[in-house]
């Protein structure tokens, strides 16, 4: 059963994206929200690896060797200013979405398995998932005609 | 909803407000889709009726509240006795103001998520999980720093400053301890106390009162436009409060902050 890969995917890419948050909120401190905004995010990331964590253990025991090129790198450090703030929202929105398809990947796995407790999991951690996606759009749409636009 | 209409002409060079914003769109060269000046009044009530016909058919239709209406009594209540009397609410997505947003970070909900609600009138009433405050108390600045006001000023004082009854009411800022906060720093009543955050600090006359133990007012009401350069000491409470908002109502966070104290001087000195 290949499950664990996945939930070691979802795990590490949570982490991975806590981390971003927290830089994104260090890099745009100036940005008024970003910074209370950010931290609140990268906490639920944190929840939600801390979640998935017992899951990706109970599995790991059962799973065969972990296939090639399986986690993803989509972070490399944050950027200055009105167009760096967008971009770098860009790829916390790319880092959520590759973990909103995730859980939609484990929660069928789940259903497959049989296993409730960790579709409970699913349920929970996609609703909030979406809400971070739907977040980081509503801002960056907000700071798209300054930074794109008007800003020198 | 009240009329406030003009007491007194602008003393010497000064301009109305509503001059102000007149000169500025008319510089502007704001049009309206015939190409014509698109702020075509000059005096509040023409812009009132303008607004007027802005709201028509709106949740927040104001045609019926005329100027005479207005000057007939001692102002109108919103909606009349009552509001929502039918159990009908404006959220027909046809006819709402917004389709909503996350209470925990403002994310804007679609078209397609709110009518998917089927609203059709129904009153929403959303909940969010409670969330610490983006700033809580911590060893090192182990109070909660709360702002407000006195009855005696408004605001940032450049009015009730100017009155002197108002003003020597309450002519200085000061900050409220609980008894047992202000024994644990050997603070008097009187005493000049110094209350630091993360981002600033000030300096204020302690009042001990029946305020909660752990927790320190400061009003805000007190800055430095009447100081004279020379005697100013740190006194506006916002030097400490945290520069954020809620995501949706976009309330400043003056409300909760951290803070440390300690005694300055003594209330002879």
């Amino acid at each position: 059963m290949h499950l664990a890969h996945y939930l070691g995917l979802l795990h590490r890419a949570q982490l991975a994206r806590a981390d971003a948050f927290r830089q994104v909120a260090d890099a745009h401190g100036a940005e008024p929200d970003i910074d209370h905004l950010c931290r609140q995010q990268a906490k639920r990331c944190d929840d939600h690896a801390a979640r998935l964590e017992p899951f990706a253990r109970r599995y790991a025991e059962k799973a065969p060797e972990e296939p090639e090129r399986l986690h993803s790198e989509l972070f490399r450090g944050t950027r200055t200013g009105g167009i760096g703030l967008l971009r770098d929202l860009q790829d916390l929105y790319l880092m959520t979405a590759e973990c909103d398809i995730c859980w939609t990947v484990v929660g069928q796995a789940a259903q497959g398995a049989r296993d409730r407790d960790l579709l409970d999991v699913v349920t929970r951690c996609e609703g909030e998932t979406a809400i971070q996606l739907a977040w980081l759009r509503s801002r960056m749409k907000q700071a798209a005609p300054q930074a794109l636009v008007v800003a020198d | 909803m009240h009329l406030s209409e003009k007491a007194v002409d602008p003393p010497g060079e000064a301009r109305a407000d509503l001059d102000i914003f007149l000169d500025y769109a008319r510089r502007m060269d704001f049009r309206n889709r015939d190409g014509a000046p698109l702020i075509d009044w000059t005096t509040p009530e023409q812009a009132y009726a303008a607004w007027q016909r802005c709201s028509a058919g709106r949740p927040c239709d104001y045609t019926a509240i005329t100027y005479e209406r207005l000057r007939g009594g001692s102002g109108i209540q919103w909606g009349g006795e009552r509001l929502y009397t039918d159990g009908v609410f404006n959220t027909d997505p046809g006819y709402c103001e917004t389709y909503g947003q996350d209470l925990s970070t403002g994310a804007e909900f679609t078209a397609e998520q709110y009518r998917a609600k089927q609203p059709a009138g129904r009153a929403f009433l959303p909940a969010a999980d409670y969330q610490p405050s983006p700033e809580v108390p911590s060893e090192e600045y182990p109070l909660l720093l709360t702002t407000g006001r006195t009855v005696y000023q408004f605001h940032t004082r450049t009015k009730t400053g100017r009155a002197p009854e108002l003003n020597a009411a309450a002519p200085d800022v000061w900050v409220e301890l609980h008894p047992q906060d202000a024994a644990r720093h050997g603070i008097a009543e009187g005493d000049l106390v110094g209350i630091a955050s993360p981002r600033g600090a000030v300096e204020a006359r302690a009042r001990l009162g029946g305020i909660r133990p752990g927790v320190v007012f400061v009003p805000f009401h007190y800055g430095y436009f009447d100081v004279d350069p020379a005697r100013r000491r740190p006194r506006a409470a916002n030097e400490m409060t945290v520069t954020a908002w809620d995501p949706v109502s976009k309330q400043p966070l003056f409300k909760v902050a951290a803070v440390r104290i300690a005694k300055l001087a003594g209330s002879d000195d």
